[in-house]
């Protein structure tokens, strides 16, 4: 956990990335399959820290809107777990938002190069 | 050394340390508790179990076979606390509802006492039970207190019951059966809230003991101390004793209200009352003391009794306590007998017996002839006390009359203050003359009417009008002449002063 950025966590940091951990989330699970445990260490990577408690209900929603689903997988050291996996209506989300995401960061970019 | 327990999470077995598995429990509590209200909360609590399960293995499976409770904090830091999660998820979620999950604190939960039903020792609905935990007293006057409550209320109080039923939730989980009992989980409470429930679970109630001492309860507590008979006479001194008391509490009430008036009357020269003769006055005053008695002769025994009965294990009074207590019953019973019996008599003076029953069992009897020398005796006594209260009326005009010329020859302070003084006492002295007047006149009027009634035309003694002639008990006694009427004879009381009256008994034709 990186401590440095969670001092810091302001309100404003902390809207910011409510509103796009479910862009980050999808994101990673477009690129390969995933536990849930596996997606907290690639958010945590990228500094985007959440609980894994947060995450566990964000997929939940997430499947019961369809853009993921689960299978169930055997391991040999403890329960079973989920094992993600981003859907056909979840990519085309995923498009969508980027385009938004595209939109925005152009919008900012363009105040921000103003001087 | 500590104790553990043998749980399993996601079906997978581990031994935890007691302390770490009270704070499990409660974190799956919390975390139950903050899903509720989404959908699939089922589901959530699972992964959230399972996740659990996978992290403490890694513990146990890399050399710890007991499960701490450092590592079951470490396990909810990473996983989250409730109101942590929900948090985030309230942003993108439209939420319906604000129910954010009271913030999970180990500490919270376990010093403050909160009032649930009981449904493993409910009668009806477990709102008494509950009440009974919440303010750590036994179900049994509370039960009690609801139903004569009901029916005082003219079941308003059973209203209040339903509403309670409705709105207070059951303790289910042994968490909140130890929230609602008060209780930080102990060695023995876990242990025995898990089997009670693992117990319920399998079909057998098993009606949970109420901790502290098996002496909780009130027909315990009583066998303890007194034996069969004393117990049964209690409880029909209490079933007694209550309503008397009351009534009791509300008679003095009256009694005082009653002097109030009286008093104020007397002050301010104006009778609420007409004339209230002394000795109602006296009534009402040893009404009071006699009141004021009784509730303490009654009243500390009772309050003790109900004392010991809700409270069984609060510790005993003080001997100082103790001792005033007692004194003051015994001082309040002597009180009692002693006022009671000075009602009595201020009442039946002149009466030598009365009549209790309503029945010539016992023969009473004045007769008229001495009902009448009574109210004669006593016109005159009012006659005199009227001739007394003239006398310091002149007296006071008098003063008036001489400050007043005084302070109009010579208006210096001091005669102007006098002036002032004198105008007060004269105003009190003849409102005092006046109402002595009135009630001779009162008392003159009942003597001729009982004289009328009892056949006896009175003759008063030879003397000018009042106002001008010095009436003393001399001149008063020395004409009277003694004529005994021919029934039973008076009883002389104590303070009729020695005025006889003049009687001349005259039989009409009947």
């Amino acid at each position: 956990m990186n401590e440095k950025n969670t001092k810091a966590d302001s309100n404003i940091r902390s809207q910011m990335r409510k509103g796009i951990l479910e862009y980050c989330v999808l994101l990673l699970l477009s690129r390969k399959r995933a536990y849930p445990s596996d997606i907290i260490n690639g958010l945590s990577e990228a500094s985007l820290i959440v609980v894994e408690g947060t995450l566990y209900t964000l997929l939940n929603r997430l499947r019961k809107e369809g853009k993921l689903n689960y299978e169930w997988e055997e391991s040999p050291k403890g329960p079973p777990r989920k094992y993600y996996f981003i859907t056909p209506s979840g990519l085309e989300t995923l498009s969508e938002m980027s385009d938004a995401w595209d939109e925005i960061v152009n919008n900012v970019n363009h105040f921000r190069n103003l001087q | 050394m500590k104790k553990t327990f043998n749980i399993n999470i996601a079906g997978f077995p581990f031994t935890i340390d007691d302390d770490a598995y009270s704070l499990l429990s409660e974190y799956l509590d919390a975390i139950k508790h903050a899903f509720s209200n989404l959908d699939e909360s089922k589901e959530l609590t699972d992964d959230i179990e399972r996740r659990i399960a996978e992290l403490l293995l890694e513990y146990t499976s890399s050399g710890s076979p007991i499960v701490t409770s450092a590592q079951v904090e470490d396990v909810i830091r990473r996983i989250g606390k409730p109101e942590e999660m929900l948090e985030e998820e309230t942003v993108s979620l439209e939420s319906e509802s604000n129910d954010t999950p009271p913030p999970f604190s180990q500490k919270d939960s376990k010093t403050r006492k909160r009032l649930y039903r009981d449904p493993q020792n409910a009668m009806l609905g477990g709102v008494c039970s509950g009440l009974g935990w919440y303010l750590n007293c036994d179900p049994t006057w509370i039960r009690l207190a609801t139903v004569l409550l009901t029916f005082a209320s003219v079941s308003t109080c059973g209203l209040v019951y339903i509403v309670l039923w409705i709105v207070l939730p059951e303790a289910k989980t042994p968490i909140e059966r130890m929230q609602m009992m008060g209780e930080s989980p102990t060695i023995e409470n876990i242990g025995k809230t898990v089997t009670d429930s693992f117990k319920e679970d399998n079909g057998t109630k098993t009606p949970q003991p109420r901790p502290s001492d098996s002496s909780s309860s009130f027909a315990n507590g009583l066998s303890n101390t007194f034996g069969l008979m004393a117990r049964l006479l209690i409880i029909i001194g209490l079933i007694i004793g209550l309503p008397i008391l009351i009534g009791l509490a509300l008679a003095l009430i009256g009694c005082v209200f009653t002097l109030i008036m009286f008093g104020t009357s007397t002050l301010s020269g104006f009778s609420y009352f007409g004339t209230l003769s002394d000795s109602d006055a006296k009534t009402v005053i040893y009404g009071i003391v006699t009141g004021i008695g009784f509730i303490l002769f009654l009243g500390i025994p009772l309050f003790m009794l109900i004392r010991k009965g809700i409270w069984p294990n609060a510790k005993p009074l003080p001997k100082a306590s103790r001792w005033l207590l007692s004194i003051l019953c015994t001082l309040g019973f002597l009180t009692a007998a002693f006022s009671t019996g000075k009602i009595i008599d201020e009442n039946t003076r002149g009466n030598r017996y009365f009549n209790f029953y309503g029945n010539d069992i016992i023969k009473i009897e004045t007769s008229p002839e001495q009902k009448a020398e009574k109210a004669r005796e006593k016109a005159l006594r009012e006659e005199m006390k009227a001739e007394n209260a003239r006398v310091v009326a002149d007296k006071a005009r008098e003063r008036l009359e001489r400050a007043k010329e005084l302070a109009a020859q010579n208006p210096d302070k001091q005669n102007l203050k006098e002036l002032k003084r004198a105008e007060k006492a004269a105003r009190k002295a003849i409102a005092k003359a006046e109402k002595a007047l009135h009630k001779a006149d009162m008392a003159r009027m009942k003597a001729e009417l009982a004289e009328k009634a009892a056949g006896i035309t009175y003759v008063e003694p030879r003397h000018d009008t009042l106002s001008e002639s010095t009436l003393t008990v001399d001149s008063i006694a020395s004409a009277s002449e003694n004529v005994t009427p021919d029934s039973t004879a008076t009883a002389e009381t104590d303070d009729t002063p020695n005025i006889r009256s003049i009687a001349i008994p005259e039989f009409e034709n009947k």
